[in-house]
């Protein structure tokens, strides 16, 4: 057998700079998140324009993989991709090979074939993006995997905070309801506390996981501790993600009673979020949600150009004259 | 009962580093071998035309038992294989284990049992003891019949990967244990306090986002198994153990002269929870990792002799099995 030498590191044809990519909010640092909702900031304002259309990505494959139910999420990815001129590809897993049993190892292999640019992903299972990353070359977005991260609904929060009140250092937020099954509140959690904004998380015990403080937040049992926050962030009770007889809560009306955002319970000039779907009369009721003070349409207008801004900062390596620092990078092991 | 060959080789190892621990050995000797069962250590030993290994600059100790290994034979020969199994167990240095019965079928009648065992006088590169199920099907609602079982050489009685949920019924099993003269060995876990549970509880699942298996679904059913086994007075064996509570609580019930052991993996004395981080499947596993206090205990309680044995609990899964999200 012929022997087989190493060759020398620098006569080796130059590696592949590590893909960049968001999976968690965890993975960002502060100088990130600001350049990235300063590059949402000038999306907006190219938005006012007649022609809405900016040729940025052209040329540029955007795959949405969906594995879970999504309006929101799924349609303000699509029209950013748009938007940016970026080609894109929808893909539900009711309807395709993923019905009939296919791996996501083996759904990312036969995707990457197509080389695409960026994967956005959403999935019921923690770790999805970060497995679907290992299999092909693309720039992984996780738009939600399972009760872990949501990070692009946690900075179109960030983004609409700022937006609205000018600064997110120094406020206080309160996040109310069922915490352990959600996703959009650890991201938030991470995502607020990075850019020194005081949090306190509100609900009751059996919703409000064990040790999370240790993520930098408070705990309140008490309703009434949303009196003191500048931003309510109310949570959707996730009725789907309960199992029979699992008692988080005895009942939904004893949850409304007891941790319903109601106008009596807050003081007036308070924010209020909703990541929606709303369960209007559960978590929040209906004159909350309509309220001058409500956000949850600003919210969603942030998504589009929030997720413009991270599909552009990760196919551009950020604005001129940034060189973009690694959103998260996974090695080639 | 162990099932498989043994070795009756005639063999004198020269000059390696004998350890044994438990007759306080160290030293460079030679070691005579007759008839597969040792017979001299000492120096500069005569041969006796026996076949002669250099073993100079090894170490040679006592091999290993292996009291928690998963063969996946019947069912997953994709998987393991009892000849697979037991080369990987000589290879490692052991020269017995105890195979678990949560097979396809489970091991729970004596048919099942007799042709594991011939398959491993046939394979098995080293000895090997088969456990047979507490319950049909390890389904938690009737006893094997464990006295046929015994006689047909099962080693013990598990439903490992499964608690016997129903207190009656573990009683029944303990009682019944008399008759067989079979230790049982028992994974200790409150399901429904463990019900959708990933990954051990606390401020990682907290973060992360898995339900939690918190350490007090273990403590709490070996809290229950030893209070049975007390008012029984029979004999049983923890397996498996992660949390702290689970050893103080054996702690207390040997001290109160209940005839419990235990035993840890390798993996529960050297990983945390933290490394749940990495969202690698191969981290997953039941018990969980827990937290760094636990681990501490753990290495306290093998220290003290509180816990009798480290397992390795080898339970192979198909690659693609584990090429998953977590």
């Amino acid at each position: 057998m012929a022997e087989i030498r190493v060759m020398r590191e620098d006569l080796l044809p130059p590696k592949e700079p590590p893909r960049r990519h968001l999976i968690s909010i965890g993975d960002l640092r502060r100088e990130d998140v600001e350049r990235l909702l300063g590059t949402a900031r000038n999306f907006e304002r190219s938005l006012e324009r007649e022609l809405k259309k900016l040729p940025t990505l052209r040329g540029k494959t955007v795959v949405n993989l969906f594995y879970e139910s999504s309006t929101r999420t799924s349609s303000s990815f699509e029209l950013a991709a748009k938007r940016l001129s970026a080609d894109t590809m929808s893909i539900k897993s009711a309807g395709s090979a993923v019905d009939k049993g296919e791996s996501l190892k083996d759904t990312s292999l036969t995707l990457g074939a197509y080389d695409p640019d960026v994967i956005v992903i959403r999935h019921p299972q923690i770790g999805a993006p970060q497995l679907v990353a290992r299999y092909t070359g693309a720039h992984i977005v996780n738009a939600g995997d399972g009760k872990h991260q949501h990070p692009t609904q946690a900075l179109l929060d960030l983004y609409t905070i700022t937006e609205e009140l000018g600064r997110i250092e120094g406020l206080h937020v309160a996040i109310v309801g069922d915490v352990l099954h959600s996703r959009v509140a650890r991201s938030n959690i991470q995502a607020l506390a990075l850019m020194g904004a005081r949090v306190t998380l509100v609900g009751p015990p059996p919703l409000i996981p064990r040790g999370i403080e240790a993520m930098g937040c408070e705990v309140s049992y008490e309703i009434d501790a949303i009196k003191a926050a500048d931003v309510v962030y109310v949570l959707r009770m996730q009725r789907e993600r309960m199992a029979e007889g699992a008692n988080f809560v005895p009942s939904l009306r004893e949850y409304t009673a007891r941790w319903g955002v109601t106008p009596e319970r807050l003081r007036p000039g308070q924010k209020i979020m909703h990541p929606g779907p709303m369960n209007r009369g559960v978590e929040i009721d209906p004159m909350v949600a309509d309220a001058a003070d409500a956000l949850i349409e600003q919210q969603v207008r942030s998504g589009l150009v929030v997720r413009m801004a991270v599909l552009y900062d990760l196919l551009t390596h950020g604005p001129a004259g940034v060189q973009a620092a690694a959103l998260h990078e996974i090695g080639a092991a | 009962m162990l099932f498989g060959r043994t070795g009756e080789e005639n063999l004198v190892v020269r000059g390696a580093r004998v350890l044994d621990p438990a007759e306080g050995v160290d030293a460079a000797l030679d070691v005579r071998i007759d008839g597969g069962t040792i017979a001299q250590l000492g120096t500069n030993l005569e041969t006796n035309a026996h076949r002669v290994l250099d073993g100079g600059g090894l170490v040679l100790a006592p091999a290993f038992v292996d009291p928690h290994v998963h063969l996946r034979t019947p069912g997953r020969e994709d998987e393991e294989t009892i000849a697979s199994g037991t080369a990987a167990a000589a290879a490692g240095g052991y020269c017995a284990i105890l195979a678990m019965p949560n097979t396809e079928p489970v091991v729970d009648s004596a048919a099942v049992l007799r042709s594991l065992a011939e398959a491993a006088h046939a394979e098995a590169e080293v000895p090997v003891g088969f456990l047979a199920a507490i319950t049909r099907n390890q389904s938690g609602a009737e006893l094997t019949e464990m006295a046929e079982l015994a006689e047909a050489g099962a080693a013990g009685f598990t439903d490992d990967g499964q608690p016997v949920v129903a207190p009656g019924l573990m009683r029944r099993a303990l009682q019944y244990s008399a008759v067989t003269g079979r230790r049982l060995a028992l994974h200790c876990e409150e399901p429904t306090l463990s019900r959708g549970g990933q990954m051990h509880e606390g401020a990682v699942s907290a973060e992360l986002g898995f339900g939690g298996y918190p350490s007090v679904a273990e403590s709490l059913m070996v809290e229950r198994d030893l209070a049975l086994a007390a008012y029984e007075r029979q004999p049983l064996h923890l397996m498996h153990l992660s949390a702290r509570d689970s050893v103080e609580a054996l702690s207390r019930a040997q001290v109160a002269g209940v005839a419990a052991t235990g035993e840890v993996t390798p993996h529960h004395l050297c990983l945390t929870d933290e490394v749940v981080r990495s969202l690698d499947a191969n981290v997953k596993m039941n018990p969980p990792l827990r937290a760094e206090e636990d681990r501490q205990a753990l290495i306290a309680a093998l220290r003290d002799g509180t816990i009798a044995a480290v397992t390795s609990e080898h339970a192979p899964h198909a690659r693609y099995e584990k090429e998953v999200p977590f």
